[in-house]
């Protein structure tokens, strides 16, 4: 099946909600299934595959990638976008406004998995930006446009930078496929200082969306103030894409030198990311700050640049992006039932919603790398993997594994603590939530303790981020 | 201090971009001196001479027929053939950021009266200029693939002229029919995307005839693109003007 499906059909459903308000949310939950059910079907099958655009063999025209890497987070993208949907929807009282923005995300978070043109990348980058701005106005009080303003000066200087960063290469390597430039580079025939250059303006251009230290000043902000359902798509889905993204153009069309800037600003993001989170007096802050720093701890490794860092990469984003999932919805789910979401209104969650508990305990655990958790094999990968540069690395990603841990279990000893203040309702307890809740850690829990052929896929996926492009690059184009 | 950082980094900023300039070399490829630019290792060189697909061969203005893309301008034919799928996307930006407009400010039926009255002979004058202003604007976007101008500036021109009445006349709004028109030209453009899918067996592929270079009808889909994203556009930014005189957006 032609990737492109996956863009199209939500564009053409977006289009069709300009005009017809009254269906929007209908075309959103279309869009959401066939993208589900296609990215699944994707991931059948292996390789890489190239498949051009507008019938222009590249490097000329764009093309759109998929390979063993795109066939994982790609599925778990879509999903989880699914997942949000349905959670979205089973409450009743969801306004058809931002349906068509939610849609449009949809389809620019494919785009950006599947191109492999960095101008292409930049157009989705835009599209999914101009989204995330809209979402995360979305509050309810005026605080959130302010953050949501924010972002937006943020995201627009950072996707400039990064414009800048293409136009310098372009300018040098004269072609804007991912696969050609990548051979340039690996061939030796581009100038180091453009490299390095060009590099970095991407860094900091990606580093914005991919929530890297110093350019993160939107996460708290938004990922706080904004409605729950934009969050869980903002704080789950988004980084699939772009912290993959991240890693795809850095490794392809980066400068050696420039990877050691990666991993510095990487293990800074941890750390601040870990420390802050763990002063954090109310959850969806924590998480906000927990999400910087499983950012960092998926992008430094991009700086390794071995296959086993990046196979350590693709699972801490997943593992990210599924723990966050839940996460995000049982917060959302404290914040609408009892009111607040600090500590201390938390007590006796767990009691009175046992499975609501046990899902939030799951995530925690695998967010903060406890054996038994799929977390656990996803930083222990990632550590092993960081004794390739030097020693302080590994130090500094343990110490701040082990700060993750003591906020994380503060959050779960709070769950299950006796409640002593005045009497409660009772609580409902959201089907949807708890069924998607309980799929998603059994996923964890699944692939924390499953034998190691199963992670086959993830090793095959830290190859291809690799090597894939690369080989395409000199299979499909051959000597430019 | 804040000026003094931002000193610092601008003056940074024009550092490293100042180290890339002049670094081609032969043994390998940088940003070269200006002026000395070598077209044809580069990608755009087959755009210039439509030689993607086909071999190298001459095309001559007003002769040549079945030409790659077949557009006599051929920024169009970037734009609109080789590269449809980047405007398909900064389309849907344009979209995104209308609908976000209209979602921030949009929505009243009441409208912002303007401060100050027009007098009739602008009033008259309007009513006369807007409607050749519609018909440059539609020239300018039909005639994309042979002039410049495009599916871009045409819309662009169009919302001008809609401008233009917004400003003399309180009464005036955009009809509702604009949100019908913006929706489903961009569904048209991805369906003609789907059909290239379908009929040729690539996403946009064109699978009209491309005609004579130089004529009207010719280069194949990328009129038909460009008059959809010029009506497009034109209704889009007519619907951000109306949005900008509504008085929606105190209650958001």
């Amino acid at each position: 099946m032609n990737p492109v499906w996956l863009i199209a059909v939500p564009l053409a459903l977006a289009f069709i909600s300009t005009f017809a308000n009254k269906i929007s949310n209908w075309l959103l939950i279309l869009s959401a299934i066939f993208n589900a059910v296609a990215g699944i079907f994707l991931s059948f099958s292996s390789g890489t595959v190239s498949y051009s655009i507008g019938g222009w063999r590249p490097p000329f025209g764009i093309d759109l990638i998929v390979t063993d890497a795109t066939r994982i987070l790609l599925p778990v993208a879509n999903i989880l976008f699914f997942f949000a949907v349905i959670i979205h929807f089973s409450k009743k009282r969801a306004s058809e406004k931002f349906s068509v923005v939610y849609t449009i995300s949809l389809a620019s978070l494919n785009g950006i998995l599947l191109t492999n043109d960095l101008f292409n990348l930049f157009v989705f980058l835009e599209i999914a930006g101009v989204a995330a701005y809209l979402l995360a106005m979305t509050g309810k009080k005026g605080e959130s446009k302010v953050a949501a303003f924010k972002y937006l000066l943020l995201g627009s200087v950072g996707s400039l930078l990064y414009l800048l960063g293409v136009a310098v290469l372009y300018a040098a390597a004269g072609t804007l496929n991912i696969s050609a430039i990548a051979t340039k580079v690996s061939d030796g025939l581009l100038n180091g200082d453009v490299m390095l250059v060009s590099s970095l303006l991407m860094i900091a251009g990606l580093g914005v969306e991919s929530k890297l230290v110093p350019f993160n000043g939107w996460v708290p902000g938004v990922f706080t103030k904004s409605s729950n359902m934009a969050t869980l798509v903002l704080a789950s889905v988004y980084p699939v894409a772009m912290i993959s993204t991240f890693s795809r153009v850095i490794l392809a069309v980066g400068d050696r030198r420039a990877l050691d800037l990666v991993i510095v600003l990487g293990v800074a993001t941890v750390l601040i990311g870990e420390v802050i989170a763990f002063k954090q007096r109310n959850l969806r802050s924590t998480l906000a700050y927990s999400s910087i720093a499983q950012s960092g701890l998926a992008i430094f490794l991009v700086g390794i640049g071995t296959v086993e860092a990046l196979t350590a990469s693709v699972m801490l984003i997943i593992n990210n992006a599924l723990a966050k999932f839940v996460l995000f919805s049982v917060d959302s789910y404290t914040t609408e039932e009892l009111g607040a979401d600090d500590l201390e209104s938390l007590y006796g969650l767990g009691r009175m919603a046992p499975v609501v508990g046990l899902i939030f305990t799951v995530s925690a655990l695998s967010i903060s790398g406890m054996p038994l958790f799929f977390g656990f094999r996803a930083k222990l990968l990632a550590i092993s993997s960081s004794f390739e540069s030097l020693l302080v690395v590994p130090i500094v990603i343990l110490l701040a594994a082990v700060i993750e841990i003591t906020y994380y279990f503060r959050w779960i000893f709070a769950l299950y603590r006796p409640y002593q203040g005045e009497e409660r309702a009772r609580l409902s307890l959201p089907l949807e939530l708890m069924a998607i809740g309980v799929v998603l850690a059994a996923i964890l829990v699944f692939l924390g303790s499953s034998s190691y052929e199963t992670l086959m896929t993830f090793s095959k996926a830290g190859n291809a981020m690799v090597d894939a492009i690369i080989t395409l690059g000199k299979n499909l184009i051959g000597g430019v | 201090m804040k000026r003094i950082i931002a000193g610092i980094i601008a003056l940074l900023f024009f550092f490293t971009m100042s180290t890339v300039l002049n670094t081609d070399s032969q043994t390998v490829s940088g940003i070269p001196r200006y002026g000395e630019f070598d077209l044809s290792e580069r990608n755009s060189h087959s755009y210039v001479t439509k030689s993607v697909n086909d071999t190298l061969k001459e095309v001559k203005f007003g002769s040549t027929t079945d030409a790659e893309t077949g557009s006599a301008n051929f920024v169009t034919s970037i734009v609109v053939n080789y590269r449809s799928f980047d405007t398909m996307g900064e389309v849907t930006v344009l979209f995104l950021s209308a609908t976000g407009v209209g979602l921030l400010l949009g929505g009243d039926k009441k409208r912002l009266l303007s401060p100050i009255k027009a007098s009739p002979i602008v009033k008259t004058a309007a009513k006369i200029v807007s409607p050749l202003l519609l018909i440059l604007g539609v020239y300018v976007f039909t005639h994309g693939h042979l002039t410049p101008g495009g599916g871009f500036p045409g819309g662009a021109i169009i919302a001008a002229a809609f401008l233009l009445l917004v400003m003399v006349d309180d009464e005036r709004r955009a009809p509702a029919m604009l949100k019908v028109l913006e929706g489903s030209m961009g569904l048209a453009y991805v369906l003609l995307g789907i059909g290239g899918l379908l009929i040729s067996g690539s996403f946009l592929q064109n699978f009209l005839p491309t005609g004579v270079v130089g004529n009207l009808f010719s280069a194949g889909l990328i009129p038909i693109v460009y008059s959809l994203i010029g009506l497009k556009v034109g209704a889009e930014l007519s619907g951000i003007v109306d949005d900008f005189v509504s008085e929606g957006g105190d209650n958001i």
